[in-house]
């Protein structure tokens, strides 16, 4: 009978699934005592104390306890859990359990060692005592309870831990390439909450989970066994949880206390139950399980070592997942990124491409950029450097609501001083009166700058939030790229301005060469087309004679210009020409003069009726004094100014020719009357290539180098160009120092 | 060939253009010589040429745009542009755009060669004969009478 009994306890343990199955146990062993109920009583330790707790019962019949069910051990049960031996009631009719209904008192109580090294005891119920029989077949069976209790309890941990781990497991395999979306994950530790609160026997189990986007007091409900719980979360500093959670620590709370509010004690029923959620360093949050429904009514240290595997599950899968999720959200950023430096680069492409670059368009796709890696960012802009505000930085362009905190200011000038970025996020968001600025959650000041050279600063702010992770290191690489939109702009600018130039030089060199060639071949011709008409007359009268004048005047002007041209390599080369010494007295000067004049005025179209007029008293004024001059550079230099003088005089005028004493020098003096030169042009109508807008478009004709060339032949022979211009009057002197005859000689 | 032709000829400088015209006159006897000295001159001038189409225009390319004068009007802005240096084409280009004077057969006249005047691929028009200026006036001549027959 016994060893019947005996297998029979063992195949109902075997068949166990959960700690249900305590409760079986217990009925095998009332069963076969022939009992109509059994409760197994365990000293459960509970935070360092031991009170007697219900760790299982069987009642034929019927059922044993509800939610809320607090079972206190009867005398009899009592005096074994003190004895450690056999209890007997002495009257079975008046041992009865709080909460327990009459029909069932207490027969028996044996003292029985749990194998976790609790005492316990098992208590029979029923109308009778036992018999002798029953007595040794209950005694028998007792013995082995404790080992099939242990694994019954142990296959039930395992099974919990199992369950969780494959819901966990088939998690991962519903997200094999990215993590879960949070609502998907909510309904994995949903289920899991479900499992331990069917496992555990439980009203509720519940998530309460920590993400970096959380405030950091704050762990916010998850997920729960029940889909209609709604708690709002659990706040640092607020409650005995909170404490727990903070503490990394687990334990079990009164039924009638306030788990976020009151102190516990360890004489009071828990009903509450936290268990922390950690992993590393960091503390994720808890799981919470409220109200029990089954034995042993309470929440016990097993209960707590049982769920500590699977939080430590739930903290590692919560951990990897949050990384997942940081990792997508950042490649998801760098791609964001590189799409947007992409479109950033096109639209600068495009910019520069263009004859007028749009700077505002530059910065708009560059503020999108950021915004769109930097979902968190709200507002942007770019400061250039200016005089609107005393820092001497403007604001270019903006976008979004850019309300920076009031040591911005601050914080722009030093980026841009320094050339350094510089980030501020210790402001907390000031949410201000309506239209006032507020402080920003976040500032990123990043300098525009390329070798050294800076820009402007490029500024982002976040009002809320802590500063978004790679945020500077975003704002550092579109902050450099627009320092090269910068640098390209400014070189393509240059490029553009030196290859104008270039051409413009070109162009001009092309021109003075058609000058010359124009200059040097239309004499010549001039002289052959003369010579030729000579020859063919075959007589010499007066026409021959001033046809001969004309060929002599057209060669001096062709050997003038080919001089020219020789004058104007030097100088091309950044040389001046090497004058020779030649002192020049009254009779050099006037028949150097007069012959340039003639020639000059040979060369002018008799159409326009222009004289000219050499005033031979005034050039005889130097007397006995002597030039130092190069006879050839001189008659160079007032054959161009006489060439000047008749293309731009107005018909019908008189271009005089004299000479002017003051102090030691002496001037040759070409006056005319014409194209006015305005005074600002004076000095420019030395420089070579220019010419005087008026006498440009006048004429068209001439290159801009005759007095370019005039100016450095004086130099060389250490004389002096003087221009005065006064309406349409023009003087231009040649100025030499003058040397008396004796000095010289002696 | 005609027995009086009209031959407009369009150069600056006097040196060359005395030569020229007494060699025209002696080739073509009785023939009417007009000259004209400066672009600005030529364009005042065509609108008579429409109404009296010269038979021949033998032009310079180097032409000032006009003598300097008191109160001158700024001219056109291509002219501004271009400068001298293409007057002459601009003159045959005012030529081709009127329909009495296209067909009108001209002898560009210049120093010029014939690879700078057709300069960014612009092509001389049929109507236009290159001449490079020389000493020998003969090859001119010979080819106004060309012209002027046909």
């Amino acid at each position: 009978m016994s060893s019947s009994s005996l297998r029979q306890l063992i195949h109902v343990g075997l068949e166990q699934q959960g700690l249900r199955g305590l409760s079986a146990l217990a009925g095998v062993v009332a069963q076969a005592a022939g009992t109509s109920g059994v409760v197994l009583w365990e000293e459960a330790k509970l935070n360092g104390s031991s009170t007697p707790a219900v760790l299982a019962a069987w009642i034929q019949g019927g059922t044993f306890g509800h939610v809320g069910f607090t079972p206190e051990p009867d005398e009899v049960t009592r005096t074994a859990l003190r004895s450690r031996t056999l209890a007997l009631p002495a009257n079975p009719v008046t041992s009865l359990m709080t909460g327990r209904d009459s029909r069932n008192p207490v027969v028996a109580a044996f003292p029985v060692d749990w194998l976790d090294g609790n005492r316990g005891v098992v208590t029979f119920l029923g109308d009778g005592h036992l018999t002798d029989e029953a007595f040794d077949i209950a005694a028998d069976l007792i013995e082995v309870l404790p080992d099939m209790c242990k694994t019954l309890r142990e296959r039930h941990t395992l099974a919990l831990v199992n369950a969780c781990n494959a819901i966990l497991s088939e998690a991962d395999v519903a997200s094999p390439d990215e993590p879960l979306e949070p609502d998907e994950l909510r309904s994995y530790l949903s289920r899991i909450c479900e499992t331990i609160a069917e496992g555990l026997q439980l009203v509720n189990v519940s998530l309460f989970l920590q993400a970096p986007d959380d405030p950091q007091d704050f762990y916010p409900l998850f997920a729960s066994s029940e889909p209609t719980h709604d708690g709002a979360g659990i706040r640092r500093g607020e409650g005995l949880t909170a404490t727990f959670i903070e503490h990394r620590t687990s334990k079990a709370l009164p039924t009638t206390g306030n788990a976020h509010s009151a102190d516990s004690t360890d004489q009071e029923i828990p009903a509450v139950m936290v268990v922390s959620l950690a992993s590393g360093n960091r503390t994720w949050g808890a799981i919470v399980c409220r109200g029990t429904c089954g034995p042993p009514f309470r929440f016990t240290d097993s209960d707590q070592s049982l769920l500590t595997p699977i939080a430590a599950q739930i903290s590692q899968y919560w951990s990897n997942w949050l990384h997942r999720c940081e990792i997508l959200s950042e490649n998801r950023s760098w791609r964001s990124l590189a799409t947007g430096i992409t479109g950033l680069n096109k639209q600068i492409h495009d910019q520069l491409s263009g004859s007028r670059t749009q700077d505002q368009s530059v910065y708009q796709a560059a503020f999108q950029v950021i915004h769109d890696v930097l979902p968190d960012c709200d507002g942007t802009d770019v400061r250039i450097p200016g005089n609107r505000d005393a820092r001497g930085l403007a604001v270019a362009s903006g976008y979004g609501v850019f309300r920076p905190p009031t040591s911005a200011d601050t914080i722009v000038a030093s980026a841009y001083e320094h050339g350094e970025q510089r980030i501020d996020y210790s402001a907390e968001p000031d949410a201000g009166a309506p239209g006032e600025s507020a402080a920003a959650g976040w500032l990123v000041s990043t300098p525009i700058r390329v070798s050294g050279t800076m820009h402007g600063v490029l500024n982002a702010v976040g009002e809320h939030g802590a500063l978004p992770p790679n945020s500077p290191e975003v704002c550092k690489i579109v902050g450099d790229q627009l320092g090269l939109y910068h640098y390209l702009r400014r070189t393509l600018t240059d490029l553009r301005k030196t290859k104008q130039k270039l051409e413009h030089t070109l162009r001009s060199q092309a021109e003075a060469l058609e000058d010359l060639e124009h200059q040097l071949v239309s004499p010549l011709l001039g002289a052959t087309f003369r010579t030729e008409r000579v020859l063919q007359s075959a007589r010499f009268d007066n026409r021959t004679e001033a046809q001969l004048r004309a060929i002599r005047g057209l060669c001096r002007k062709a050997s003038r210009v080919a001089q020219s041209a020789g004058v104007f390599s030097v100088l091309s080369r950044g040389e001046f020409p090497r004058a020779r010494s030649d002192y020049l007295g009254i009779d050099d000067l006037l028949r150097l003069v007069i012959g340039n004049a003639d020639d000059a005025q040979l060369l002018i179209n008799p159409r326009r009726h222009i004289r000219i007029d050499v005033d031979r008293e005034s050039l005889r004024a130097l007397n006995r004094k002597l030039l130092l001059a190069d006879r050839t550079f001189l008659e160079q230099c007032v054959g161009n100014l006489l060439d000047n003088a008749t293309k731009y005089s107005y018909e019908q005028n008189t271009v005089s020719v004299g000479g002017e004493i003051a102090d030691d020098s002496f001037a040759i003096r070409v006056s005319s009357v014409g194209i006015p030169m305005k005074p600002e042009d004076v000095e420019n109508c030395k420089k070579r290539n220019w010419r005087g807008k008026a006498a440009r478009v006048a004429t068209g004709e001439g290159s801009g180098l005759g007095l370019w060339i005039v100016d450095s032949l004086m130099h060389s022979m250490e004389g002096q160009l003087d221009i005065d211009a006064d309406g349409d009057i023009t003087n231009v002197s040649l100025r030499f120092h003058m040397y008396e005859l004796k000095l010289i000689n002696s | 060939m005609q027995l009086s032709p009209f031959i407009l000829v369009v150069e600056d400088d006097h040196l060359q253009e005395g030569p020229l015209v007494e060699q025209l006159d002696d080739s073509f006897p009785d023939c009417r010589i007009d000259i004209v000295c400066t672009e600005r001159d030529f364009r005042d001038r065509l609108s008579g040429l429409r109404n009296a189409a010269p038979d021949l225009v033998v032009m310079d390319t180097m032409l000032r745009w006009a003598d300097p004068k008191p109160d001158s009007a700024e001219p056109p802005d291509e002219v501004v542009e271009e400068g001298f240096y293409r007057a002459g084409l601009r003159c045959v280009d005012l030529m081709a755009g009127d329909d009495k004077l296209k067909d009108v057969p001209v002898i560009l006249y210049t120093i010029l060669e014939k690879e700078d005047l057709e300069r960014q691929g612009k092509r001389l028009p049929a109507n236009i004969t290159y001449m490079r200026k020389s000493p020998d006036l003969g090859a001119l001549i010979r080819k106004a009478h060309d012209l002027t027959r046909s």
